[in-house]
């Protein structure tokens, strides 16, 4: 299996207090990777790293480096447009612009310069396809996206992340604020997605860690304390630390 | 720290604890049997025991996996005294089995005779060998405990060997060889599941390469 | 004991909300009673003489005001709450700026008039005239929409900024296309009440724009509004009845500004849902 993404000895600073203390993980293609730990203990700031979203905070500094595809993605020839094009970012609170369902699909591909009407359409129906809600919207596509409920929002948004086709898509907790059923129908999609996408998400639900990833990174203190198997990993961890968490035992 | 699973365990830990001695109560109800005392009526009212403490048991464990969804060393503790209560019912319908075997043979002797006595003992032994492994998890011990299978092993094979040629020699009592024969297979079985039990502590607390050098 | 006290203190608010409703809808009433009946359609004629004292002229030149001093303000306005909500966040020249806004919204409009008539008036040469009110209103209403367009910015939920650059756009695409857009609501309704202090505002606007009648030809024109306009029937004391009937008509256009306004604030209100 090719590595998609992958950080050598990564560091980051927000001013003085160091939040990532040396991060080395490679990051296999088509598969999903949970990221796990305490809050506080800087997985998505590790996340957000991978898509460069952490250059909008101030004071922000990074040591290390980040390869996707085995280029530096900080290097001075590298672009943030299109490493944000091919890596996808999913947030914890689904936020869908205030246009209609068509429009949120649509702006990304316009941003990145897909004027076409017929191709725009193409994409977007592909989008909310491979994000299992063309059949719920089809008929509604210029009506507003505020209408749509928790769980088809977040859907939305998983396909406006599509829209772009990226090859990585990065999730920070994107079940946290929904229902069961909502989050069921989720992983499923996860899962499905797989096949075509290297998939990173930010849980802090073990069970949810267990369901679908193929391998786990656990983080505590802004260090990366264990990263391996997941199934192996939540039946015999190789770290103490990794035991105390996963088992409840720890504070 | 001490969490509510790591009290509920323990809790679990007695329970089992006192399933063993039931069991053990129930072997040493077969070596006496085959000594003559007579102490088969209690073996009914024990066996019953047995499975209702069993099926609680069982019941308990399951309620643990609901609610705490354990991962790592809680799982593997769980699994591996699931396994054990397992075990232990077994036994425990085998030395009702072997009991009621008993019922059917006008004396005991030709029992005593192929070495079933020795090979009772034995059973007890291992058995006694395996639940303090448990309860220690211990698996040097454990290893050795499963090894001693082949003891019980050798002590069925020798028994069967011994009866045949108390078949085909006509002696008195060789009608009831057919039955004997199924009752030195219980007391097999009964080191089978103590083997097992042994096991599950390997399983449980051993590293990798110990549960992969067992077949 | 407690339950006596909280029966009393209900019944004084309930009074003092009620003689508050007694008071507006007495005022609003008033004016409306005294003023709807003195409408007559010489009133509404294009051209004004002393004889019909038609405040049609005043109300174009009060929406030439608007227009004028929205242009002006608008521009200005939003784009220093871009820059304060977007770009520069903090800093010492946010601080300034914030604390000459909230001073200049505490100016009392007569001093805004005399300002402008020392400024645009003689000083830029404007005389009285359109552009000289209209520059002044603008300076008057700039503080109130800035503030209303940073507020609609802030409200924004912090993920929509996010997921536009999450997903390739670069700053400027997402201020204009997406927070531009979904803070419209709240920028709109804040531009509404600016239009309102426009048509309300008298004393900066008589010392700027003037009193002289008639329809303002150019820029440079005086221009008289409505406010103006029935200050100077009422001082001259000659038409006091036509001077009611602007007053109703000032009235009445000011709720219609405040209805829609608050139209507005309900629908941003339903979308941040």
């Amino acid at each position: 299996m090719s590595e998609k993404m992958k950080t050598e000895n990564l560091h980051l600073f927000y001013g003085e207090k160091e939040a990532l203390k040396g991060i080395d993980i490679s990051i296999g293609e088509k598969q999903i990777v949970s990221l796990i730990g305490p809050s506080g203990c800087g997985k998505s700031t590790f996340l957000r790293c991978l898509n460069r979203m952490n250059d909008l905070i101030k004071d922000c500094r990074i040591e290390g480096k980040i390869y996707y595809n085995g280029l530096d993605i900080y290097a001075p020839s590298s672009d943030t447009a299109t490493l944000r094009k091919n890596v996808g970012m999913v947030f914890q609170k689904p936020n869908p612009f205030p246009f209609s369902i068509f429009e949120n699909i649509a702006y990304g591909p316009k941003t990145h310069g897909l004027r076409n009407k017929v191709k725009l359409q193409e994409t977007v129906e592909k989008a909310l396809s491979e994000a299992g809600l063309w059949d719920e919207v089809k008929d509604r596509l210029n009506s507003s996206a505020m209408g749509l409920s928790g769980g088809q929002m977040q859907r939305l948004c998983i396909a406006r992340a599509l829209a772009v086709e990226p090859d990585v898509l990065l999730l920070d907790e994107p079940t946290s604020a929904l229902d069961p059923i909502s989050t069921e129908k989720i992983e499923e999609l996860l899962l499905t997605l797989k096949d075509r996408y290297t998939i990173v998400i930010v849980t802090h639900n073990m069970q949810q860690a267990l369901r679908i990833s193929d391998m786990t990174a656990f983080f505590l203190l802004g260090e990366m304390v264990e990263y391996g198997e997941t199934t192996k990993m939540f039946y015999s961890p190789q770290d103490k630390r990794t035991e105390d968490y996963i088992t409840g035992r720890f504070g | 720290m001490k969490t509510r699973i790591d009290e509920e365990l323990d809790k679990l830990d007695l329970g089992t604890m006192s399933l063993s001695t039931l069991v053990e109560e129930a072997l040493g109800i077969i070596t006496s049997s085959l000594n003559n005392s007579y102490g088969k009526a209690r073996i009914g009212e024990i066996a019953q025991e047995i499975e209702e403490k069993g099926k609680s048991l069982e019941g308990s464990c399951i309620n643990l996996l609901l609610k705490f969804h354990p991962v790592a060393r809680d799982l593997k503790r769980i699994s591996s005294t699931l396994c054990t209560i397992r075990d232990l019912c077994r036994i425990g319908d085998n030395s009702l089995d072997f009991c009621e075997m008993l019922d059917y043979l006008s004396s005991p002797e030709i029992c005593k005779e192929i070495g079933l006595l020795d090979m009772a003992l034995n059973v007890k032994k291992m058995l006694s060998d395996a639940i303090s492994c448990f309860m220690s998890k211990d698996t040097e011990k454990a290893k050795s405990v499963e090894a001693y299978d082949d003891v019980i092993d050798k002590c069925f094979s020798e028994a069967r060997k011994k009866l045949y040629s108390v078949i085909r020699s006509g002696k008195d009592g060789y009608e009831e060889a057919a039955d004997v024969v199924i009752g030195a297979k219980y007391l097999e079985r009964m080191g089978d599941h103590a083997a097992s039990i042994a096991h599950s502590v390997i399983e449980e607390c051993g590293t990798v390469e110990d549960s992969k050098s067992e077949g | 004991m407690k339950k006596w006290k909280s029966k009393i203190i209900g019944g004084v608010l309930r009074v003092s909300a009620f003689v508050v409703l007694l008071i507006l809808a007495g005022i609003i009433l008033y004016v409306l009673i005294l003023g709807i009946p003195q409408l007559k359609p010489s009133l509404f004629q294009w051209k004004y003489n002393s004889e019909n004292v038609s405040m049609m002229p005043a109300i174009i030149n009060t929406l030439l005001m608007i227009v004028l001093s929205l242009i002006i303000a608008i521009p200005l306005g939003l784009g220093a709450a871009i820059f304060l909500t977007q770009y520069k966040k903090d800093g010492v020249v946010v601080k300034v700026i914030r604390m000459t806004s909230e001073t200049l919204s505490g100016i009392p409009s007569i001093v805004y008039g005399l300002f402008g008539n020392i400024f645009f008036s003689t000083f830029c040469g404007l005389g009285y005239s359109l552009l000289s009110g209209a520059l002044t209103m603008a300076i008057m209403i700039l503080p109130l929409i800035m503030r209303t367009s940073e507020e609609a910015f802030l409200a924004l939920s912090k993920g929509l900024e996010e997921s536009s650059l999450a997903l390739g756009a670069g700053k400027l695409r997402t201020i204009s296309k997406v927070l531009l857009p979904s803070a419209m609501p709240g920028i709109i309704s804040g531009i509404i009440l600016g239009m309102g202090r426009v048509l309300g505002e008298s004393a900066a606007l008589i010392y700027t724009a003037g009193t002289a009648t008639g329809l303002a030809e150019s820029l440079l024109s005086p221009a008289r509004t409505l406010s103006v306009h029935m200050y100077a029937l009422t001082s001259e004391g000659l038409h006091m009845e036509e001077a009611r009937a602007v007053a109703a008509v000032l009235m009445a256009l000011v709720l219609i500004v405040n209805f829609i306004s608050n139209r507005l604030g309900k629908m941003v209100g339903g979308k941040n849902e």
